[in-house]
């Protein structure tokens, strides 16, 4: 029961950053960086 | 009823006066990172030194990595960094990330530097700060009610810094070199510069929701030793690389004491970024240019044979800039702009499942009822004395003829010196910041204390702040 209860919690975790704005817009500047990084080299 | 009204009252006039002293902490915290972060960087001379700028600050990450294992093991043990990232799980996320960010920012420094030169590059960079008030303003509530007065203070003081900047880099751009390439140089300066600024949104996200800056950081190590060393290892070739590290042993030490030294004003700086947000806390470590201005005239002599102009432009440029951070440290957040942080807070509380009473708590900087007194282990002193093999070594190895003495480094290992003690009773007005004190304390950095002249020159390339020692420097010429 306990192991059902933290996997809810694990996946509605998740999903909360998933939806969450703060985490796609520092992953989308870390591609535009690498991309960046790939054209220069 | 009176009395229920007069303790309401003063709990209230307490709060306030905590408040003003969590602000007052931060604004140091700044200026100290600043200092830390601009005297690890000032020499920036040796970047052409026979190594790969890459394998250089492979080995500096490597470096960062044990000095941020040790430190918060060390400074509050490794239990309570357990404690704080099983409250909230989801901001491991965000460490990584962060630490990714910051390793593919500070690679393309390194090719900014390479085609226009330290001087144009470092303030394009600095102008992380403008999109830090944006993201501050966008995601956490920063600057909201914070009345016109304020804005000014914080908008027009960060321009005022890009502005002086831009004039410090006209001053020595006669020293770029002169580049085929100069238009990548540009556009990795401002790429690493958006990068940076970018990072201190998962770093107020993390304080905002209750994290020390010390268990944070003991994540985001990995996301930045993994991504340098997959930068590494891809542009570089696993065998290539591999020679390149042997081949730069006699450097090891050195380049790692550097990331270690590095770590301390990061630190400061996350301090800073969670006691007076991202909007105020980036400008004000970004002195560290003026800090890097002063090690280049003092110690290497720059612009000596310089003219009367040159010297105009410069003075004008570092009064430009401490307009600059004398407007943001005077823009304080008010009451209304705190409530306004607490909401974001709650919003992330709410959105995460992290207790309310502990967000709440951290952002007065002090310690939830529920939570146990930071407590270390056997384990940890073994794990934190491991990481400071270079703290040791360079009072074993400490080179006799010094050519400059480190200063910053000296005052803020020395807990005795007028500066450290008043920022370390600062720091004593937060719970939080007990982590700052036991630094201070810890009998190894005292041993440090002691060592009043460490010869080395660095090599600078903003965080890579890679400190080697002279007599290598010379040989590198």
């Amino acid at each position: 029961m306990p192991d059902n209860a933290t996997n809810q919690s694990a996946s509605s975790r998740l999903v909360s950053v998933l939806k969450d704005i703060h985490f796609w817009v520092p992953l989308a500047v870390l591609a535009g960086g690498l991309l960046l990084l790939r054209f220069i080299h | 009823m009176r009395g229920t009204v007069t303790r309401d009252s003063a709990h209230e006039t307490q709060k306030t006066a905590r408040s003003r002293s969590l602000q007052m902490l931060g604004i140091l915290c700044g200026f100290t990172a600043g200092a830390w972060l601009g005297a690890a960087e000032a020499p920036t001379k040796l970047v052409t030194v026979g190594i790969s700028p890459m394998v250089i600050s492979l080995i500096m990450v490597i470096g960062v990595f044990l000095a941020r294992w040790s430190l918060p093991a060390l400074a509050m043990g490794t239990s309570s960094v357990r404690a704080d990232v099983g409250r909230a799980p989801h901001l491991v996320l965000w460490a990584l990330l962060a630490g990714c960010l910051w390793a593919v920012a500070n690679t393309l420094t390194i090719f900014a530097i390479r085609d226009i030169g330290l001087s144009i590059a470092f303030p394009l960079w600095n102008s992380n700060s403008l999109l830090g008030i944006l993201w501050g303003f966008l995601f956490f509530n920063e600057l909201r009610q914070a009345g016109w007065r304020r804005w000014m203070g914080v908008v027009g003081g960060a321009v005022l810094m890009c502005l002086g900047a831009a004039v410090l880099a006209a001053a020595s751009a006669a020293q770029a070199p002169a580049s085929a390439h100069a238009l990548n140089g540009v556009c990795a300066a401002l790429g690493a510069g958006i990068l940076w600024g970018t990072m201190y949104i998962p770093y107020r996200k993390a304080y905002l929701t209750g994290m020390n800056p010390l268990a944070f950081v003991t994540f985001f190590t990995f996301g930045e030793l993994g991504m340098m060393a997959a930068l590494a290892i891809s542009y570089t070739g696993l065998g290539p690389l591999w020679k390149e590290v042997v081949n730069a042993r006699a450097l090891t030490f050195w380049l790692m004491l550097g990331g270690f030294i590095w770590v301390i004003g990061d630190l400061f700086q996350q301090y800073a970024a969670k006691y007076v947000g991202i909007s105020r806390g980036i400008p004000l470590t970004n002195t560290n240019q003026l800090w890097g201005l002063l090690w280049g005239v003092l110690v290497f002599g720059e612009l000596r044979e310089k003219g009367g102009a040159t010297h105009v432009e410069v003075i004008g440029g570092s009064l430009l800039m401490m307009l600059g951070v004398g407007a943001i440290a005077l823009s304080s957040a008010t009451g209304e702009e705190q409530t306004r942080w607490r909401e974001a807070a709650q919003r992330e509380s709410v959105r995460y499942g992290v207790a309310a009473d502990y967000v709440e708590a951290r952002l007065d900087g002090r310690q939830a009822a529920s939570e146990a007194r930071p407590r270390r282990s056997a384990l940890d002193l073994v794990g934190g004395s491991g990481g400071h093999v270079d703290s040791c070594r360079i009072c074993v190895d400490c080179p006799s003829a010094g050519v400059f003495v480190p200063l910053e480094t000296h005052s803020c290992f020395d807990g005795r010196d007028v500066t450290s003690a008043g920022r370390l009773r600062a720091a004593a007005l937060a719970d939080d910041a007990v982590s700052l004190r036991q630094l201070g304390r810890d009998p190894v950095n005292k041993q440090m204390a002691k060592v009043t002249m460490v010869a080395v020159a660095g090599v600078g390339l903003n965080a890579t702040d890679t400190l080697v020692p002279v007599e290598h420097a010379a040989r590198f010429d």
